[in-house]
């Protein structure tokens, strides 16, 4: 299906009827309007990982045994201890935790970065390709439109 | 007109229409119907984001309220209680909890507050029955409300319906 809706030119759209350039053009708007969700989840998802490693810089060696305030739930915090800072725990998705030294950690997230990166940069192609498409598609609707009313104003003139 | 135990007036039901219709015209009852039903719609909507709220807060006063039970257990062990907290959206961090007789509470609005464990756990039992004490009256309005909408849109059907037959009868005579 990818593949069909990349090239959309291979099919003739000037050969087509305005209803159906109508509905593909209604079908476009809707992938842009997915695509550029799906943009804007992976941003966001870029600049948590990027706050993540600040927290982990922000854990010093100088911060152990720190008093500081632990947040139990989120309206309950208790006064306690860092007690560990050399290594810290990771939610790696689908309720999987992992503890990692903090040089390790900082590696992970600098990848998923990465990998987010990589995809939203395809996306980001995809998107563009689509509105090249989809200002051809309005042209040619365009041009149809124009052609039409011609056409009935002939006629109307014609019949007279 | 009777209201129900949070003021909300009840609506009437018009049993013979044409009894009704002598005080009025028609457009004028139907006006003053549909606006009704109009005011218990809106009343319905916000009863249904009060009701939204109150669901998403309960289970959260719950586990904090777990929390507290917890640590008032603990609080007579010597040791410190090993966790992980949350520092931000997947990474969690060491903690030790020493034996602590005291915790902050987050009251929102920028405002957190120290109480000793028993003043806590006194003070969160007594939001949690407040809180559901208001979900069950805002249930309880939202099922009044449904029917109050209902009357009133029967009623001002029957209105409608009147005045069709009204204007049939006069046309035929």
């Amino acid at each position: 299906m990818s593949t069909a809706d990349a090239k959309p030119q291979t099919i003739n759209l000037e050969d087509l009827p305005l209803p159906q350039l109508h509905k593909i053009k209604a079908q476009l708007e809707e992938e842009m309007d997915g695509l550029t969700t799906a943009f804007s989840h992976m941003k966001q998802a870029q600049a948590t990982f990027r706050e993540c490693t600040n927290c982990i810089d922000a854990l010093t060696p100088d911060c152990q045994d720190k008093t500081i305030l632990v947040p139990l739930t989120s309206s309950l915090y208790v006064p306690g201890k860092l007690s560990n800072i050399d290594s810290v725990v990771i939610d790696i998705g689908t309720g999987y935790y992992v503890e990692k030294p903090k040089a390790d950690a900082v590696t992970y997230y600098n990848s998923k970065m990465d990998y987010v990166q990589a995809n939203a940069k395809a996306i980001q192609d995809t998107v563009e390709q689509k509105q090249a498409s989809y200002r051809g598609l309005l042209e040619i609707m365009q041009y149809k439109i124009t052609q039409q009313q011609q056409a009935t104003a002939e006629k109307a003139s014609a019949s007279k | 007109m009777n209201a129900n135990p949070r003021g909300i007036p009840q609506a009437p039901f018009v049993d013979d229409v044409g009894e009704y219709m002598k005080t009025d015209t028609v457009e004028a009852t139907i006006r003053k119907f549909t606006e009704a039903a109009s005011k218990y719609k809106f009343m319905e909507n916000s009863k249904l984001q009060q009701r939204g709220s109150l669901e998403q807060k309960i289970p959260e006063i719950e586990k904090t309220l777990a929390t507290i039970d917890y640590l008032i257990g603990q609080r007579e062990s010597e040791e410190p209680i090993k966790t992980l907290f949350e520092i931000n959206d997947t990474l969690y961090a060491h903690a030790a909890i020493p034996p602590t007789e005291s915790v902050n509470l987050w009251l929102g609005a920028n405002v957190m507050l120290e109480y000793t464990l028993d003043e806590a756990q006194a003070l969160l039992t007594g939001k949690l029955a407040i809180a559901k004490g208001n979900l069950k009256d805002t249930i309880e309005d939202l099922e009044f409300l449904r029917d109050q909408i209902t009357t009133m849109e029967v009623n001002t059907a029957r209105v409608y319906n009147w005045d069709v037959k009204q204007r049939r009868m006069e046309k035929s005579a």
